[in-house]
């Protein structure tokens, strides 16, 4: 007998059927794309890693983590979702890997394509032959404060994965409702206010403003990411083990 | 192979949908679950596959509570929903993301099950009209070779070629191994190929016998005089004369009418039960 909590086949198995059957992978990348082109073109260069990418991948993933409530509704979505034969924990294990994997991925080569896209438009209308050596590149990233983006983009995607398993509807609104009431309540107890303070400083990127959460204690901002990561996952586990067909209506 | 032990379930407190249900799945045989609209059947189907929990009680499949949802309890079952969603996928595409999951899954028998169904092949499965949609996850559902097959008003949205279709596809799919729990208000369509009835009336199980069995116990009484409507529990007026039921005294030999036994047990339930204990 296989194991009932995770078999690599099963999970392969599984995540080959996610992705082939999420229906707007592709339609994603393609606008991800488009939006990446279309700024290259207006800005006319590279894009600043953490005034634009940054908080854009943020909100695409928290986006993309709201909009996988539609395994959960309607009604035959979510039947289809909680009988596929794959234990609950490989079912939240390939959301995991589609937000935490996929996502950064997609935008990776988003933006890889949108430089040279951007480049054959601009030389397209420009009437110059295109340099391809020299793409629109430069994405400078200042890696100093990658760990604080990194912590802060886990626990909230975390939090939003949390909020589409608990709400059956406007999901978006009532998870950012409930993350606004927690950050107010648990203040700086709660790593998404710590991962929020910690984006502000991430997207302007002084080296001054750094110090702020330097001060604070890197190492306490990550055991607390991970501790809340670890923990929003958990509800969000407990929730698909537990999930009822008849929470949701017709 | 699956027990359904003193469960109840209520969607509000103290309001019991379904209460003291008790009864068991064996391997082989189509089951028929009947009952009147917001009976509960949907409600049954769902907690035998899981997907909603008893308040009092147990469900298991094995001696596994359903309720668990293990990877090795879901591929011995299979719920085709009344309302469905296909993935925008090809035909082809679908069945290999989804065979895999059914150790038992066979290919000749899901082509053999299209071919009944008559249906042409396409580039993807969102070109298939709903009834076409529902012909390809029945064949689906059949070719998945679960011992347990749970249907929800399979025959809703099918035409009347497509029904005999689908009543063949159930004859040719059926086995000591599995059983088909079928439900359903259209009786009429299902009728020739149950094997067994399970009745819901009243919060609870009315009737779970065998076709064999109401055979034996009950008459079934088709006439156009009323006089011979004698004895009948339950009889009633049909454009083609009267229709009656009354206990089998005489040992006489007629086909089970689904549809006068449900009215009768809607009438008159627990002297139909009195029959059975």
């Amino acid at each position: 007998m296989e194991n009932q909590i995770f078999s690599f086949s099963r999970f392969g198995a599984y995540l080959v059927k996610f992705f082939s059957e999420y229906r707007s992978l592709r339609l994603q990348f393609l606008i991800l794309t488009g939006i990446f082109t279309a700024f290259m073109c207006i800005t006319g260069g590279s894009l600043s890693f953490y005034g634009t990418i940054t908080p854009a991948m943020f909100i695409f993933a928290i986006v993309t983590a709201t909009h996988m409530g539609v395994m959960f509704n309607p009604r035959a979505n979510k039947i289809k979702f909680l009988l596929t034969p794959v234990s609950q924990f490989e079912k939240l294990l390939a959301m995991v890997v589609h937000l935490y994997i996929v996502v950064p991925v997609m935008f990776a080569v988003s933006i890889f394509v949108a430089q040279y896209a951007a480049m054959l438009l601009v030389a397209l209308f420009s009437l110059s032959l295109p340099q391809f050596r020299w793409p629109y590149a430069g994405i400078y990233v200042d890696t100093s404060a990658l760990g604080l983006y990194v912590i802060s983009y886990t626990s909230g995607v975390a939090f939003y994965l949390m909020g589409t398993t608990i709400f059956t509807r406007h999901v978006f609104l009532k998870t950012t409702g409930l993350m606004l009431l927690l950050s107010f309540v648990f203040g700086a107890l709660m790593s998404v206010a710590i991962g929020m303070h910690a984006f502000s400083v991430g997207a302007f990127a002084q080296f001054e403003n750094f110090e702020i959460v330097n001060n604070i204690g890197g190492n306490f901002l990550i055991v607390m990411s991970v501790i809340v990561t670890l923990l929003y996952l958990g509800i969000a586990y407990m929730r698909i083990a537990e999930m009822e067909v008849n929470e949701t209506k017709k | 192979m699956l027990k359904v032990e003193n469960m109840a379930f209520s969607y509000r407190r103290n309001e019991y949908l379904l209460n003291k249900v008790d009864f068991e799945i064996t391997p082989g045989g189509v089951y028929g679950l009947l009952g009147k609209n917001g009976s509960g059947k949907s409600t049954l189907l769902y907690l035998m596959t899981g997907l909603m929990f008893p308040q009092i009680g147990s469900i298991t499949l094995n001696g596994i509570p359903t309720r668990k949802r293990t990877p090795d309890m879901l591929s011995n079952i299979y719920l085709l929903p009344e309302e469905f969603d296909l993935p925008e996928v090809s035909a082809e595409t679908y069945v290999k993301n989804n065979a895999q999951f059914y150790p038992n899954f066979s290919r000749e028998q899901f082509d053999s099950y299209l071919q009944i169904f008559e249906l042409p092949s396409i580039k993807k499965l969102s070109q298939y009209s709903m009834g076409q949609k529902k012909k390809f996850i029945v064949s689906f559902a059949l070719a998945t070779n679960v011992p347990l097959l749970f249907m929800d008003e399979p025959t809703n949205g099918m035409d009347i070629p497509s029904k005999s279709q689908f009543r063949k596809a159930i004859a040719l799919s059926m086995n000591d191994e599995r059983s088909i729990i079928i439900s359903t208000h259209q009786v009429r369509d299902l009728e020739s190929m149950i094997d067994r009835v399970l009745l819901l009336h009243d919060n609870s199980m009315a009737l779970n016998e065998s076709i064999v069995d109401i055979a034996r116990k009950l008459e079934f009484v088709h006439t156009t005089s009323k006089d011979d409507l004698q004895g009948c529990i339950y009889s009633t007026f049909t454009p083609d004369g009267f229709v009656g039921v009354r206990p089998n005294v005489n040992d006489v030999d007629t086909t089970v009418d689904l549809e006068t036994l449900f009215n009768a047990i809607m009438a008159n339930s627990q002297l139909i039960k009195q029959l059975f204990v």
